[in-house]
């Protein structure tokens, strides 16, 4: 790739009419990323039809405007009301909604707008330059290679190492278990269904995701007399960050963004998994791990990077492999092969141009999102202000209506409300929330590479350590098992040194 | 909170023998030596009765306590009005299509628990149901629920 092919796509994305489509793209993208239940998976599957007849780059750069649209619209819920948007916000209400109760609400949408921005602006250049290096290394994730990640996200992000690991490991062994329901991908056996066809393909985690942080969010809201978030009008000197804040977060916007495109780069780990991770990896590195989740900067820049890294991430393999990086990438796999192109090896010879156009239409893309994502916070914070008193009913209706387009069926919407009224019941009781859902999400993937490398070693458990990447990330593993047990093996014995 | 976490412990160890009866006659082993269908879920089953189990027991050996967690009864009584007002607003969503139902919901909601004026709740009722309508099934194309109205 020379610079020249990437200016000439930016330029082709410059067009008038191209970059009216990546307008409405973003725009659209951001309001549907911030209803409850619609990600960028629906986002893109509703808007697909818009695209038939369209001029491939432009509707290709529509579609690319949502995707991006989406992962920044996610965060507004996520951090105003703590609902998230799709499940890859879900990190996000950690430390961005208890910035919003603390009246930092402008503070936190900014910044990790502008965290969503370096993310996206990394991912692209990711995107363009190391497109084939990555391309060749996320080939070499075989079954035992994605077992030893998923379990690594499993240990490092689910809360099991924490002080008092017990509740969050029953959490995560339940979540576990209900992804092992529905139909068995080896056998085609039906496993825990109970014979109810609902239960055929298993309990979807998006109406869990949104019963159990956004159900819960509101009956715990309604429990309280006086529940209003604004209490007193925000100062405009308190929207946006100083610099000397930006500056503070940078190095987490960096290590989020970082783990946030290789993680992306995978084919199927996207970008919940990534802001998992570096929520998990901040968290660890952190001085102050016991202050996160009250609204450490820290806590929500690091994932919303990695949330849009892994857009340009997952764009990699599907471009250079014809493989999708994630569900979204699997749609708009489907919308280029509809457009006449032919994702894999040869697509960058043979549709060159339209393929750097989208890349430079991501660029303009992202340029757009983040000045629609600043300037506009005073008007967000505006908005949730005056509907603020209304918010119990009218996002409890919204959630019931983003469930029930997911498969226009009633089931999830019942799902979503058992769940919310488990999770309240769980944040009364001191469970943890997310790691429920990240085993409901991870589980099944956990399982199948688990399986498969079973049925390749013929049962043997060594495959784990022969493979090189495999066996790093099993080592890992057991380190981070391990660590609390030595840490609290060694302050015993500092404790009887002291006590001599 | 001793007498909630011990029933919501009992929960999940009930949740861990549904898993461990439901995944019982599936089998263990597949082909080639790897595991069979059954083999995850049963031992998950496992892990959950074991832990769940454990801290039940741990919960049921320490001294009987005040349960502090769901005792504010004027949070209960909106909670449960609101979860009330929910489940029957989605199965009213069966007749009378879901636009309306939630509509109602949120006039409820607004009017009985939280004592908005009623034209207000009106107001605000009304104007989300057209913006989703709007949004939803106008916009997006997506198609809502249906009633015997709409």
């Amino acid at each position: 790739m020379d610079l020249q092919t990437l200016f000439s796509g930016i330029l082709a994305s410059l067009e008038p009419v191209r970059l009216f489509w990546g307008f409405v793209g973003v725009t659209l993208g951001t309001i549907v990323g911030a209803l409850p239940g619609l990600g960028p998976v629906t986002g893109i599957a509703l808007l697909l039809p818009l695209t038939f007849g369209m001029e491939p780059l432009s509707g290709l750069l529509l579609l690319v405007g949502i995707y991006q649209g989406c992962m920044f619209g996610g965060r507004i819920s996520s951090i105003l009301i703590n609902v998230p948007g799709d499940p890859a916000a879900v990190v996000t209400t950690f430390d961005g909604y208890p910035l919003t109760q603390k009246g930092r609400a402008g503070f936190a949408l900014t910044l990790s707008a502008l965290a969503s921005f370096f993310g996206s602006i990394v991912g692209f250049i990711g995107l363009a330059f190391l497109s084939v290096v990555f391309s060749k290394f996320a080939v070499k994730f075989g079954p035992p290679e994605y077992f030893a990640l998923m379990l690594f996200a499993l240990i490092s992000t689910s809360g099991i190492l924490e002080k008092r690991p017990f509740k969050a490991m029953i959490v995560t062994v339940l979540g576990l278990l209900m992804a092992m329901m529905g139909n068995d991908f080896v056998t085609g056996e039906m496993r825990l269904a109970f014979d109810s066809p609902y239960l055929y393909e298993g309990i979807d985690f998006v109406p869990v995701t949104i019963g159990i942080f956004g159900v819960s969010e509101v009956l715990s809201r309604i429990g309280k007399a006086d529940y209003t978030l604004f209490k007193e009008k925000i100062p405009n000197t308190d929207l946006f960050p100083k610099v000397r804040e930006v500056w503070e977060n940078f190095g987490a916007m960096v290590r989020g963004t970082f783990i946030g495109f290789i993680v992306g780069v995978l084919p199927g780990a996207g970008a919940t998994v990534a802001t998992f991770l570096a929520y998990g990896v901040e968290k660890k590195i952190s001085k102050e791990p016991d202050k996160f989740g009250t609204g450490v900067p820290q806590g929500l820049a690091s994932p919303e990077a990695a949330n849009n890294a892994s857009v340009g991430g997952s764009l990699v393999p599907l471009f250079t492999l014809g493989i999708p990086g994630s569900g979204t990438a699997a749609i708009l796999l489907g919308a280029l092969m509809m457009m006449g192109l032919k994702p894999g090896p040869l697509l960058f010879q043979t549709s060159g141009d339209i393929v750097w156009g989208v890349i430079g239409g991501l660029l303009v893309a992202n340029i757009m999102l983040v000045i629609l994502n600043t300037v506009f916070v005073p008007a967000f914070v505006t908005m949730i202000r005056v509907i603020d008193p209304y918010l119990v009913p009218v996002v409890s209706a919204l959630c019931i209506f983003g469930i029930y387009v997911l498969n226009y069926r009633m089931f999830e919407v019942w799902i979503m409300l058992i769940f919310g009224i488990i999770g309240y019941i769980m944040r009364k009781l001191g469970y943890p929330l997310a790691p429920l859902v990240l085993a409901l999400i991870l589980g099944q993937t956990t399982e199948t590479s688990l399986r498969q490398s079973l049925i390749m070693s013929e049962g043997s458990w060594s495959i784990f350590f022969l493979q090189p990447i495999a066996a790093v990330l099993m080592l890992a593993n057991i380190a981070m098992l391990l660590w609390p047990l030595i840490g609290s093996l060694r302050a015993r014995r500092n404790k009887e040194a002291v006590g001599r | 909170m001793l007498m909630a976490d011990r029933l919501f412990a009992g929960f999940i160890v009930i949740l861990g023998l549904i898993g461990l009866i439901g995944s019982w006659e599936l089998s263990g082993e597949a082909l080639r030596g790897g595991p069979g269908p059954g083999m995850m879920p049963r031992a998950l089953a496992l892990i959950l009765i074991v832990l769940a189990g454990g801290y039940l027991a741990f919960l049921l050996a320490r001294p009987p306590k005040t349960d502090k967690a769901f005792t504010n009864s004027y949070a209960l009584k909106r909670q449960a009005l609101l979860i009330g007002a929910l489940s029957a607003s989605a199965l009213l969503s069966y007749l009378v299509g879901m636009l309306i139902s939630m509509g109602l919901f949120i006039i409820f909601v607004l009017g009985v628990i939280e004592k908005f004026p009623w034209k207000k709740s009106i107001l605000v009722g009304v104007a989300t149901i057209i913006s989703v309508h709007f949004i939803f099934e106008r916009w997006m194309g997506l198609q809502l629920l249906k009633g015997i109205f709409f």
